[in-house]
């Protein structure tokens, strides 16, 4: 049941209990009181729920913090350093994977064709595999942003709500997408077009 | 066919997809790679020495890899450049705006050699 419903379903309970206490004597003031009293309560819980949502959204993002390496010495004050130092861990270890593959692959030319043949080819899948540095990365910025933007609307809620300030909506101007509009990052591979869906695009005219 | 000393310039702002990048080519026998780190740095490398072949990233800033490939196909010097984008970008809107913007092909991260090969192939002919 939605909280609309709840409220309308309250209201009427309670409207009948103070018609058969006041009978006759019920006026306008009793039902925009009743009204009054009800709106407040719904309020007070809606306020509740938020503040849960904002508390837990500060827990999710300790527990984000917690595991990162090399970072028990201090408070990370920002998310976006927490992301950095995270990005930064898995540059650095692909960096040190590639040196090794590089390494490999000099020696290599130095031996046989058919086990060089056989040895370059996986170090091409080590290069390859080494992708997931520049995906996880924006997967992670993803994220972050995303979470931090769900914090800022949950505290700009709060502070309405405790008579803090006033939110101004303004009717969203119809422009062209700007690049920034059109940056998304990686998607979920279920919700995005595969290499052959883009290749058919461009086949297409 | 395609000449694999030809000069090739690599753009992505993440140093370690530069070195995937490079360390693909040369699997495929392409080792004149020159590298840049953003669209300005692109631009101002295509501005010093010929290329053959731009493969960009999209996400970067300051200038974006679509900004360089809008800037490229608005300069008669470079119109007919090949350019290449290799982006994690996959949403159709996106490919349909490089495409309109002139791209030659688009490669969807992560990729592979093979991917990468076939691109090349599809723009220089079989090698």
């Amino acid at each position: 049941m939605s909280i609309s419903h709840k409220l309308a379903r309250q209201f009427v309970e309670k409207f009948e209990l103070i018609k058969n206490e006041k009978g006759s004597d019920l006026s306008i003031g009793d039902i925009d009181g009743l009204f009054k009293h009800l709106k407040g309560e719904h309020e007070e819980k809606l306020f509740e729920g938020i503040h849960n949502i904002a508390g837990k959204l500060s827990s999710i993002k300790i527990e984000v913090a917690d595991p990162l390496p090399n970072m028990s010495e201090g408070i990370i004050p920002d998310t976006n350093m927490e992301l950095d130092a995270v990005v930064k861990a898995a540059e650095d270890a692909t960096n040190t994977i590639l040196d090794s593959a590089e390494k490999i692959q000099n020696i290599v030319t130095n031996l046989d064709e058919d086990k060089s043949t056989i040895i370059l080819e996986e170090i091409t899948k080590i290069f390859e595999a080494c992708n997931f540095q520049d995906i996880s990365g924006q997967r992670i910025n993803n994220v972050v942003n995303t979470l931090m933007e769900i914090e800022t609307s949950v505290n700009e809620l709060l502070a309405e709500l405790e008579g803090k300030v006033t939110i101004e909506t303004k009717a969203k101007e119809v422009k062209a997408p700007s690049d920034d509009d059109l940056m998304n990052g990686p998607q979920l591979e279920e919700n995005t077009p595969s290499q052959d869906d883009i290749d058919k695009l461009f086949a297409g005219s | 066919m395609v000449d694999k000393n030809m000069p090739i310039l690599i753009v992505d702002d993440y140093k370690t997809m530069l070195r995937i990048i490079r360390n693909l080519l040369a699997q495929l026998g392409f080792t004149n790679v020159d590298e840049a780190t953003d669209g300005t740095m692109a631009f101002a490398k295509l501005e010093q020495k010929p290329y053959n072949l731009v493969i960009s990233d999209w996400n970067m800033e300051p200038m974006s890899g679509l900004e360089l490939l809008k800037k490229i196909r608005a300069d008669t010097r470079f119109s007919q450049l090949p350019f290449i984008m290799i982006t994690a970008e996959t949403k159709v809107d996106n490919v349909v705006i490089a495409k309109q913007a002139g791209v030659n092909n688009y490669i969807v991260k992560p990729f592979n050699a093979q991917t990468l090969k076939s691109k090349l192939a599809a723009v220089f002919g079989n090698f």
